[in-house]
């Protein structure tokens, strides 16, 4: 599906990511777990084709869906035509539209704007319009770390429906643990410290989903991980 | 039976391990309050609409008195009452009605040349840096050149008849909206614009698609600007060489000593210019429902 192998990518003479290999199976759905500023935003991108100035190299199968941060949705389009954008101009009539946005719970919000949306309605409309060409594999920066706790987990399931349905692979870039725990089938870790850009762990989940979110043993998990990412206090020379 | 909303649960907290629970609300359908409409909000609709009106209206009761009180000469500053019954006169006889349509029509032409030609080279210079590298250095130095400096060099060239006054209008109007088209897409959120790379749209694609919906709020400020600067080259081209149009009719005014004129003249192009604006203001309500901006309260 995916197969990334990245040598080196630096911005100026700062290494952001370095030796990071990965692959995405079909209908797999990984997340890259790490600390602000570890370099796995660049990872998505780079694997989104969007930056293409790095060692290295990226072979993508299929198609390739983005959902950003922000929802980075056209504030001159209705709802409606903003997820059927990828389809073309004032595609809003589009049927994979209507069936996206009953998915995701929007299906009376079709005819408004961005600004009456809040922001988990927002990030809906941004997820559905990811999924409107029907890709084989989902890339999501962060795509939840804007929205209030409550929010989070209902399109953390959302997200999780979805992909399930349509068969999509996802690759999930995430600063909180307990989110890639909760989706994941495998779970990377991008250090921090002496192994920033490096990936320091990989996790294997094969807990079914949906999982609970309170599980003893991702607890564990989630505490080894942070064990992981924590400065290690340096030794005296 | 119904609870109010907010009841506090009567029934004894279930009990839990680890934790306890002292109350919890119920939750009872929220009762939607009624429109507050009603004839007050009328009244501060028009009391808004109306608030522009009122310094005008204050200095014309002033100017009126002063003239009747004979603190101004009436043959320098005729009273309001003089300017109504020349521009009842002027009207009556058609003649204007010529001159605004005269007038009308050249802003209407040389504005839509100018505004056209600033939003297409606008936007081949903020879309290509070929192009912005060829064009731009000649463009911001023809900018420099103050408008009117061109009006002896159009008269010579393009005569006296319509071509040299539209022309000086459609250079008037040309560089707000050109500069504004530029800024407008060279400010389009990146976040957007990759939005459309990731779709692979070609340059033409990315403008008509996002950046171009992207820009229009600016454009159309550059427009509005552009639009008063008509005006302003209409006046300039026809106090020239004119012998039809409000720029005339300032003139003549001028020539036969006729402060009246002048004055019936100068307030039809506030209106004219004012009225063209709401125009353009209008459009631009309607293209831009879309945007979240900031909007003053009462």
């Amino acid at each position: 599906m995916l197969d990334l192998d990245i040598r080196s990518k630096s911005f100026g003479a700062r290494a952001v990511l370095r030796d990071v290999c990965l692959q995405v199976k079909p209908r797999e759905t990984v997340a890259i777990l790490g600390p602000s500023g570890c370099g796995k935003s660049t990872l998505l991108r780079i694997a989104a084709g969007l930056d293409r100035d790095y060692d290295g190299r990226v072979t993508l199968s299929g198609s390739a869906g983005v959902v950003f941060q922000e929802p980075r949705l056209m504030p001159w389009l209705t709802v409606a035509d903003n997820v059927g954008f990828p389809l073309g101009h004032k595609q809003g009539g589009d049927a994979r539209v209507a069936r996206l946005l009953g998915e995701v719970g929007l299906a009376d919000a079709a005819g408004k704007y961005p600004k009456e949306l809040s922001g988990g309605m927002a990030q809906r409309v941004a997820i559905a319009r990811g999924f409107v060409t029907e890709p084989q594999l989902i890339l999501l920066d962060e795509p939840f770390s804007a929205v209030d706790a409550f929010t989070r987990a209902r399109l953390q399931d959302l997200l999780l429906a979805v992909a399930k349905k349509h068969g999509t692979a996802v690759l999930l870039v995430t600063h909180d643990i307990d989110e890639a725990l909760y989706l994941a089938d495998r779970v990377l870790v991008l250090g921090g410290y002496e192994n920033a850009g490096r990936i320091a762990a990989e996790y294997t989940l094969a807990a079914p989903r949906p999982r609970d979110r309170g599980d003893v043993n991702l607890n564990q998990l989630k505490a080894r991980i942070l064990d992981l990412l924590a400065p290690k206090p340096a030794r005296a020379a | 039976m119904t609870h109010p909303a907010g009841a506090v649960l009567q029934a004894p907290p279930a009990q839990y391990e680890g934790f306890e629970v002292r109350r919890e609300v119920e939750r009872a359908p929220v009762r939607q309050a009624p429109r507050g409409a009603g004839s007050s909000a009328f009244w501060r609709k028009l009391a808004a609409r109306g608030a522009g009106l009122l310094l005008p209206l204050m200095l014309l009761l002033a100017w009126e008195s002063a003239s009747a009180l004979g603190w101004v000469s009436r043959h320098l500053l005729p009273p309001p009452s003089t300017l109504a019954r020349t521009l009842v006169e002027l009207a009556g006889s058609g003649l204007l009605l010529k001159h605004i349509l005269v007038s009308t029509g050249r802003v209407g032409a040389g504005f839509a040349i100018g505004a056209s030609a600033g939003v297409l080279l606008g936007a081949a210079v903020a879309l290509s840096r070929r192009l912005s590298a060829l064009l731009d250095p000649s463009l911001q130095a023809l900018r420099a050149i103050p408008s009117l400096a061109w009006v002896p060099l159009l008269l010579l060239w393009l005569g006296i008849d319509e071509s040299p006054k539209i022309t000086l209008i459609a250079i008037g109007a040309f560089f707000p909206v050109y500069l504004a088209t530029v800024s407008g897409i060279q400010n389009v959120d990146r976040k957007l614009v990759e939005v459309g790379e990731l779709l692979g749209f070609s340059r033409a694609t990315l403008f008509r698609r996002i950046l171009g919906p992207a820009a229009l709020p600016s454009v159309f400020t550059g427009q509005r600007t552009a639009l008063g600067l008509a005006w302003m080259f209409l006046v300039a081209a026809e106090l020239i060489a004119a012998t039809k149009g409000l720029g005339y009719l300032l003139s003549d005014g001028r020539e036969t000593g006729r402060v009246d004129l002048v004055l019936v003249a100068i307030l039809t192009l506030a209106l004219l210019g004012k009225l063209t604006d709401s125009l353009l203001k209008f459009a631009e309500a309607r293209a831009l429902h879309w945007r979240d901006a900031f909007q003053a309260k009462e």
